[in-house]
């Protein structure tokens, strides 16, 4: 199944995370030696189009976060940020024109070049 | 500091250009723009990361302008950013409309700690613009170190203590520009002050008029979505550095390529009795062709001499020092390029 079929096939009402961005992310946690770990996944204002992604490892949900459980890892998502996310599938993308993790956000209406940044 | 009884405001703005000639300086109290507290930890990083001036490295007591641009890199705003400490900013700007501004800062608000409120109710802003305001600010100031051009001074007269003032400097006129922002009680000190110092009281018409001449744009005229920062001269107002700002994919394009539509000019009405006069928002005409190919931004009227100046946009290739256009009224102008 392509990326752009998993988009397409991902409820509305949730992100999914692929095995393979699940287990680089579970992959980098190790690696920074951390025993309790989720992914926090956000948007921020900022970048070119005025939203961009925040990605990172967080020890644990924040009050207002939403909880998703992806392929062996915790997902953390903050309500606020979830109405721009929803449908979102996150995938990793490797080798010699792998760009790491990568977005794929029906919401997004236009991108910038690097793809860092959204508009909706 | 003694206070003094206050000088009466000059009544016309025939008086107010005299006295502006001969003391070199004015002061004006502001009836437009607004004053906003922007509180939280993300604060500052947000605007860092939607505006075009890197705000991130501003340390504390420091002042920088900064440019708050659209998708398109089109001004929302061009906001002064006052960090008064590591989550209170004070953000100044002179736009009549200040829901634009607070609704962009809002519509990127989404996971940050930051909150924006409105205190222009509570501040009154004051300018002391000209040659000689650096005079009068230093009696303001007293024994207090003048700010450099990149901070603010926090301002105190010792008559009381209800109320503080800041004083930072922005040049807005296009001359030496100091703005005073004054809670509570201060204003009155401090306007009651300027005038013993034998500063008359500036209409806007005056500030205009020197801002004009100075080719200095102001938000709500020149600095609107009609244009975009290279336009209107704010390169400097511009980190080509600092990486992503909403807007920053245009406005590098635009550099890059060196693809910049138009320019912000000085503008001389140079017709005789029998034209039309100058008149802000009017089109300005190719000569041959009839085309549009620019707008009058801003007009002011000197009282004394008769003489009207403006500032406008102009397309690229009719903007050369010393060009005459006819605007869409039939008034016949004159083009410059310099600052005066």
């Amino acid at each position: 199944m392509t990326t752009a079929e998993q988009t397409k096939s991902v409820p509305i009402n949730t992100v999914r995370v692929t095995e393979k961005a699940a287990s680089k992310a579970i992959e980098f946690a190790q690696n920074a030696g951390r025993e309790h770990y989720g992914l926090k996944i956000a948007v921020q204002g900022g970048g070119c189009s005025g939203l961009q992604y925040v990605l990172e490892l967080a020890d644990g949900p924040d009050d207002s976060d939403k909880v998703i459980s992806a392929n062996g890892i915790e997902v953390y998502i903050p309500k606020r940020a979830f109405v721009f996310l929803a449908g979102t599938v996150l995938d990793f993308s490797d080798g010699l024109n792998g760009r790491g993790f990568e977005f794929h956000n029906p919401n997004a209406k236009r991108t910038c070049g690097c793809g860092d940044s959204f508009a909706v | 500091m003694t206070l003094l009884a206050p000088s009466p405001v000059l009544s016309n703005e025939r008086d107010a250009f005299t006295a502006y000639e001969k003391r070199g300086v004015a002061f004006m109290v502001c009836e437009y723009g607004s004053v906003f507290r922007h509180v939280g930890l993300d604060a500052l990083d947000l605007l860092h990361r939607i505006t075009t001036n890197s705000l991130i490295d501003l340390p504390d007591g420091a002042a920088r302008q900064t440019i708050l641009t659209s998708e398109k890199g089109r001004i929302i705003d061009a906001p002064w950013v006052l960090k008064l400490n590591e989550d209170e900013l004070l953000l100044v700007s002179d736009a009549p409309d200040s829901s634009l501004m607070q609704d962009a800062i809002m519509r990127y608000t989404i996971i940050e700690d930051a909150e924006l409120i409105d205190v222009s109710d509570t501040r009154t802003r004051i300018m002391v613009f000209g040659e000689n305001a650096a005079e009068v600010m230093g009696e303001l100031l007293g024994d207090v170190e003048p700010a450099t051009d990149d901070s603010w001074t926090p301002l105190t007269i010792d008559d009381g203590d209800d109320g503080e003032t800041i004083a930072f400097r922005t040049d807005g006129a296009g001359v030496e520009t100091w703005m005073l922002i004054c809670d509570g009680d201060a204003a009155a000190r401090i306007t009651s002050h300027v005038a013993n110092l034998g500063v008359s009281l500036s209409p806007i018409s005056l500030f205009d008029y020197v801002r004009i001449e100075n080719r200095s744009p102001i938000a709500g005229k020149e600095l609107t979505d009609a244009a975009n920062p290279l336009e209107a001269g704010l390169e400097h107002l511009i980190d080509f550095d600092k990486g992503c700002y909403v807007g920053q994919e245009v406005i590098a394009r635009l550099d890059t390529y060196d693809k910049v539509q138009r320019h912000l000019v000085k503008i001389y009405e140079v017709g005789g009795a029998d034209r039309a006069d100058l008149t802000a928002g009017d089109g300005i005409i190719a000569p041959e062709g009839g085309r549009d190919v620019g707008w009058i931004s801003s007009v002011a009227e000197n009282p004394k001499s008769g003489e009207r100046l403006g500032l406008g946009f102009i397309r690229s290739a009719f903007a050369n020092d010393g060009d005459v256009h006819e605007t869409s009224s039939g008034a016949r102008i004159r083009l410059s390029t310099s600052r005066n």
